[in-house]
């Protein structure tokens, strides 16, 4: 039937493009592979005309070994229950595909279909969501409606059948399906996104999650609920931290400054960005690690005294110091890591009793916690020689140098431990260079040895390479790629130079991120890919703060790979990549502050001079007629437009409150005439309707059991100024029940009597 | 998979404006639930994408509520029923709706007959895909009412679930009216009046019977099983693509007054015949037996419904049967209102006929035999009388006494008598033409259990004087 073809196909495309996503989000393809091959043998055996695949029997007995897979990856993979069990359901639709036989199967895919595509949300982030959307809200959604028509018809049939009648409804008649509603399922499409739309933007943001407000407080919005592929508003003080030394080195297209356009990580880069798995050059060396100098806090604990964290600084009191306080609550503390600024100098106020010492990494000037990583609220004071604080570094003057030169003095005194005859080899290695760069005292002089170490690893010597013969048990990698392999990638030629820096008393790190130069002149932002990660060196050279050498040989070429077609096509695919990112996944509180305010004054500039209400909306309505500002087309078909949907509002506000006023002044207006019965009467009838009301106004009033005719000529016996009384009820009864008019005459007989009966009172009456 | 019909369907409720008739499905309740949990799973994580999520599922529900009050507004229905229907045979039940609309469709509408009170007759539904502005949609319904009586339609109920069945919306459009079933109407095995030699009803005075003759041309109707195929018109078989037979009147005008007591007088047993005084159980039990039988309605009165219809339906064939054959017949009827009519013939008389059997009621005070006694005809009790009861007892005894010294004869059958089975065909298979409405598709009216019958047959052999005997 072509009913069934058609849910066969749409169903196929729907799953097809949520599916997707989650496996991309996972890297799990397999489902993926699974899905579509069920598909396709569900149609062959569709348009072959063949049974399905699998029985009922079957069916059952495969939805049952998924669902033991589900408690499976659960209980033994650990997999999260909702990734679990979007694999389940994935399962479930392979088995309704290869054994689909009725629309019970076909409403079963459509909720399955529905509820991956909530999972599809939460873990996604990728743009191909909004294809996902798109294909739910036009196949998907023209699927159900058709769907719901057969289920209609369905229904009607069945109970017509019950009946016994002998045949079906005049209008359930041949068995073909119903018609797709285009028009319906637009206008449902379109009304849905726009109600998304407005929800999306304008629902409420707590800055947290509702549930996990108070422990989750100042971990920052998710952008979504398990990907942290991007989070721009952490990314700015990472890659500003000394303390991490990983930084993001853009190199800047020619003519374009490299200051100021945002980065966008891709793929799971950012995951090397992450604070709980920080890099640094010690994680190198294959030998001991080098000694930290590790102090114990319960000494400090209610002591206003910093803990000297440098002993031969002697005390602090004579150095210039910078104080800083910290309070960092749960979650947001990198494991292991105390967050300080470079370098730190003392401790103290450690507020948390979970912490009984703390250690000074001599490698990289790091403060560790020993043990697990606190639980509760930790406030401790660091003094550190120097901050980014303009005004501290001003008041340091000539001493920070002099700090500066002590620090790095310090790490001599541990020198990095190699074997010997490793470190006389390098030694060896070295020895021309210092002699060629002069005294090393001089700062121009380190410079210029730094320049020549990277000159000479980047000579024809060594061999770039990504793949390295492999390190042997018990070799210290760096002396072997100097003295024996020479081959090596970034991170070989990197710590290298940072060894041999070192070996000379020259104050050098290893910097390891990203060397980005992928440049979208489009979104203008730097894509910053899993490709772009490189290690690189920084000299400390004094009066010219950390200089950036590279002495990795390739790192002149760019990363950028294939021109054309292809490039522009990838700078699209990132462009509409990093709009979803900007607009939909980090969207925030502040974002849609910004926007209002930034909609607000795009809407206010042909009335920023005016202040009142009246005075802006006649400046917008007068430049909407005159022209006066100078703008775009685009820009004043905006005005316009709004304009429009301004109108259209009020108006349907108006008639909305016009129908509303009429529905209630019919039902006033009926609720007075029941009051008044025969209050609403017009014409000739109305004069008894007067009548009564005046004898109302006067205390008299018809008896239940009274006729009219009855209560007329009891009033004209009782009272003669009423004795026309009778009259007029006869006259009434005429009217009611004879149909006729009154004529002239007589009417104006009757409004003599009534006009007579308003001038008494009932003093009058007698 | 089908979904079961929404509640308010035969509900007895009404509602006359869209906005009141908004119900929601138990897909409706499932789907906002779903709904709820996305937009609280959203609130939770401030996931963006579930936020936008939520949003659209909420234009989406939104859309699907709005939708089927949509659809069901500013609709006009006509209702198209024919003024009277024969219990047992479908006929056509058809519905004139339109929209007032100008320039959107209403989609998935569903009619149906709004139910009156705890009414146990149940007419099919109308299913209409689209329904364009502008252009009518007449939707004919094959309907089938299975006893006779009146049938008051107070209104046409109509309900759209569209667009994704969420949400239901229902109307209901006064259409007061009402419908007169009329007794199945079945067919005689054998001319009863013509074979003597054959039938199984003997009557009291061969000697009067006149052999009925058939010797003047009345006209052709088609082939029904049992007809002398010597009647067959090959011509006009040939001409039609189906047999068709002639059919003949008799040269004499024949009178027949047609007698029914659906609901005898239940006799009470003498001192001498009187059972032993039962002991307490079986008592409590019969009493118990009795409440039930009345309270489901199956049963009213010691009479079975269906004994009941079999003796209004033999009636009500015979009288067919008689005006089909050009004879003058008159009815006299037991009932609530006991019911009289002189003798006549033609098509008015016909319905007149039927129309009185299909309002027959119950609760029967005046004696069948008292009733018949007041009865003065114009032309007096001459032609033939057919006594048709329920159960024979000694009143329907003096009835047929009291006709036979008037009548040309006097036939009295019980309805579960052999001999009604005999001469008797329920299966009204080619009788388009003895009810008044159109009727194509004819279904056979549930015969009595065996027991009935049984119970009939041996009463009637054991001797009830007028039953399937001959008269006094």
């Amino acid at each position: 039937m072509r009913t069934r073809h058609d849910f066969f196909y749409e169903q196929a495309a729907v799953l097809l493009a949520v599916v997707v996503p989650l496996a991309l989000a996972e890297d799990e393809w397999w489902y993926l592979s699974a899905v579509i091959a069920s598909i396709l043998a569900g149609f062959v055996t569709r348009i072959a005309g063949i049974r399905p695949l699998l029985g009922p029997v079957a069916s059952r007995i495969f939805v049952l070994a998924a669902f033991v897979f589900l408690l499976y990856e659960y209980i033994s993979l650990g997999v999260i229950p909702v990734i679990a069990l979007s694999h389940f359901m994935m399962l479930v639709c392979v088995s309704k595909f290869l054994s689909e036989r009725s629309l019970r199967d076909d409403a079963q895919l459509a909720v399955l279909s529905l509820l991956l595509l909530v999972v599809a949300a939460i873990v996604s982030g990728n743009v191909i969501f909004l294809v996902v959307l798109l294909v739910a809200l036009t196949v998907g959604l023209a699927m159900l409606i058709r769907f719901n028509l057969a289920l209609e018809r369905a229904c009607v049939e069945r109970f017509n059948a019950t009946l016994r009648t002998g045949g079906s409804a005049g209008a359930i008649g041949p068995e073909r399906g119903p018609p797709l509603p285009r028009a319906a399922t637009v206008s449902i499409g379109s009304f849905a996104v726009v109600v998304g739309i407005l929800v999306f933007a304008f629902f409420p943001r707590v800055g947290a999650g509702m549930f996990g407000r108070m422990d989750q407080r100042g971990s920052g919005p998710a952008a979504t609920g398990f990907s942290n592929e991007i989070s721009f508003d952490t990314i700015g003080p990472i890659s500003e931290s000394e303390r991490q030394v990983m930084r993001v080195k853009i190199e800047a297209p020619a003519g374009r400054a490299a200051e100021g356009e945002p980065m966008y990580f891709r793929g799971r880069v950012y995951d090397f960005y992450a604070p709980r798995a920080p890099r640094s050059w010690e994680w190198q060396r294959s030998g001991p690690r080098p000694p930290a100098m590790t102090f114990s806090l319960a000494d400090s604990l209610g002591r206003d005294e910093p803990l000297l964290l440098l002993p031969e600084l002697g005390t602090l009191e004579d150095l210039p110091v910078y104080v800083e306080r910290y309070q960092l609550e749960p979650g947001t503390m990198p494991e292991g890591l105390l967050p300080s600024r470079y370098p730190p100098l003392g401790l103290a106020g450690v507020g948390s009793e979970e912490i009984e010492t703390v250690s000074k990494s001599l490698a990289d000037q790091n403060l560790r916690v020993l043990g697990r990583t606190p639980s509760k609220l930790l406030c401790y004071t660091l003094y550190t020689g120097l901050g980014d604080d303009e005004t501290v570094i001003r008041a340091l003057g000539d001493e920070r140098e002099e700090v500066m030169g002590f620090l790095w003095r310090h790490p001599r005194t541990q020198p990095p431990v190699l074997p010997p005859e490793a470190e006389a080899g390098i030694r060896a290695l070295i020895a021309p260079l210092m002699a060629e760069a002069g005294p090393l005292s001089r700062p121009e002089n380190r410079e210029r040895f730094a320049g020549l170490v990277a000159d000479y690893l980047r000579s024809e010597r060594f061999t770039y390479t990504l793949s390295p013969p492999p390190p042997r048990p018990g070799d210290e990698p760096v002396s072997r790629f100097l003295l024996e392999t020479r081959r090596g990638y970034c991170q070989h030629f990197a710590s290298a130079m940072v060894v041999m820096c070192q070996l000379a008393d020259v104050p050098a790190r290893l910097v390891s991120g990203f060397r980005c130069d992928d440049f979208n002149r489009m979104g203008r932002f730097y894509s910053v890919r899993g490709k772009h990660a490189h290690a690189w060196v920084e000299v400390y050279i004094r009066g010219k703060d950390w200089i950036i050498f590279d002495p990795t040989p390739m790192s002149n070429q760019s990363s950028i790979g294939a021109a054309g077609w292809l490039k522009r096509l990838r700078s699209y695919g990132d462009f509409l990549q990093f709009q979803w990112a900007t607009l939909v996944l980090t969207y925030d509180a502040d974002t849609r502050q910004e926007l209002l305010g930034r909609f607000k004054e795009w809407l206010l500039r042909p009335a920023a001079k005016e202040d009142t209400l009246l005075g802006q909306v006649s400046a917008f309505v007068r430049e909407l007629f005159t022209w006066r500002m100078v703008m775009s087309w685009q820009d004043r078909l905006l005005y316009w437009v709004f304009a429009l949907l301004i109108v259209s509002l009020v108006v349907l506000i108006g008639y909305v409150a016009a129908v509303l006023s009429a529905r209630g002044g019919r039902r006033a207006w009926r609720w007075y005439v029941s009051r008044w019965p025969g209050a609403g009467r017009t014409g000739d009838a109305g004069l008894y309707d007067r009548f009564c009301r005046r004898l109302a106004d006067l205390g008299l009033r018809r008896r239940p059991e009274q006729t009219p005719a009855e209560f007329a000529a009891d009033l004209a016996a009782r009272f003669p100024p009423l004795a026309p009384a009778p009259g007029l009820v006869n006259a009434y009864y005429e009217v009611l029940y004879g149909q006729r008019s009154l004529s002239p005459e007589r009417r104006r007989s009757l409004e003599d009597f009534l006009a007579r009966l308003h001038g008494l009172d009932r003093a009058a009456l007698g | 998979m089908a979904k079961p019909l929404p509640a308010f369907a035969d509900a007895p409720c009404r509602s006359s404006s869209a906005l009141r008739g908004l119900r929601i499905t138990f897909s409706g309740l499932l789907c906002l639930v779903v709904v709820l949990m996305v937009g609280l799973a959203a609130l939770n994580s401030e996931a963006n994408l579930l936020f936008l999520l939520f949003g659209i599922s909420v234009g989406v529900v939104t859309a699907g509520a709005v939708g089927p009050v949509f659809m069901v507004r500013k609709l006009e229905i006509e209702r198209v029923a024919p003024a009277a229907v024969v219990a047992g045979r479908s006929f056509s039940l058809a519905y004139v709706i339109r929209t007032r609309r100008r320039w959107f469709n209403s989609w998935s509408l569903t009619l149906g007959e709004v139910p009156v009170g705890r009414r146990t007759v149940r007419f099919p539904l109308a299913f209409i895909e689209v329904l364009r502005p502008g252009q009518p949609h007449r939707v004919e319904l094959s309907c089938l009412l299975p006893a006779r009586g009146r049938v008051r339609l107070s209104g046409v109920r109509v309900w759209s679930r569209f667009p994704l069945g969420l949400f239901a919306c229902c109307v209901d459009v006064d259409l007061p009216g009402e419908l007169i079933v009329y007794p199945s109407v079945g067919r005689f095995r054998r001319d009863p009046w013509r074979d003597r030699r054959t039938a199984d009803v003997p009557t009291q005075r061969e000697g009067r019977r006149q052999r009925i003759e058939t010797d003047e041309f009345y006209g052709v109707r088609e082939y029904r099983p049992g007809d002398n195929l010597r009647r067959v018109h090959w011509r006009r078989s040939a001409h039609a693509g189906q047999l068709v037979v002639r059919e003949s009147t008799p040269t004499r005008i024949q009178q027949l007054i047609v007698i029914v007591d659906p609901w005898p007088e239940v006799e009470k047993p003498g001192p001498a015949a009187a059972p032993p005084p039962a002991r307490w159980l079986p008592r409590i039990r019969r009493r118990l037996v009795s409440f039930f039988r009345r309270k489901d309605g199956s049963k009213a009165g010691p009479w079975p419904a269906e004994s009941v219809e079999r003796a209004i339906s033999l009636a009500a064939t015979a009288i067919c049967d008689a005006l089909e054959r050009g004879h003058r017949v008159g009815l006299i009827a037991r009932g609530k209102v006991p019911v009289v009519i002189a003798p006549s013939s033609g098509r008015p008389q016909r319905l007149r006929l039927l129309h009185e059997l299909a309002l027959l009621e119950a609760d029967a005070g005046e004696g069948l035999d008292k009733l018949v006694s007041r009865v003065r005809w114009a032309g007096g009790w001459r032609g033939r009388c057919l006594l048709c009861a329920t159960r024979a007892n000694s009143t329907h005894s003096h009835v047929v006494r009291f006709l036979a010294a008037r009548a040309e004869s006097v036939t009295a059958i019980t309805c579960d008598s052999d001999v009604a089975d005999a001469i008797f065909e329920w299966s009204p298979e080619g009788l388009n033409e003895a009810g008044p409405a159109d009727a194509d598709r004819p279904a056979t009216p549930r015969r009595p259990r065996k027991s009935h019958r049984g119970e009939a047959a041996a009463r009637t052999s054991a001797g009830a004087p007028a039953a399937g005997g001959p008269g006094p």
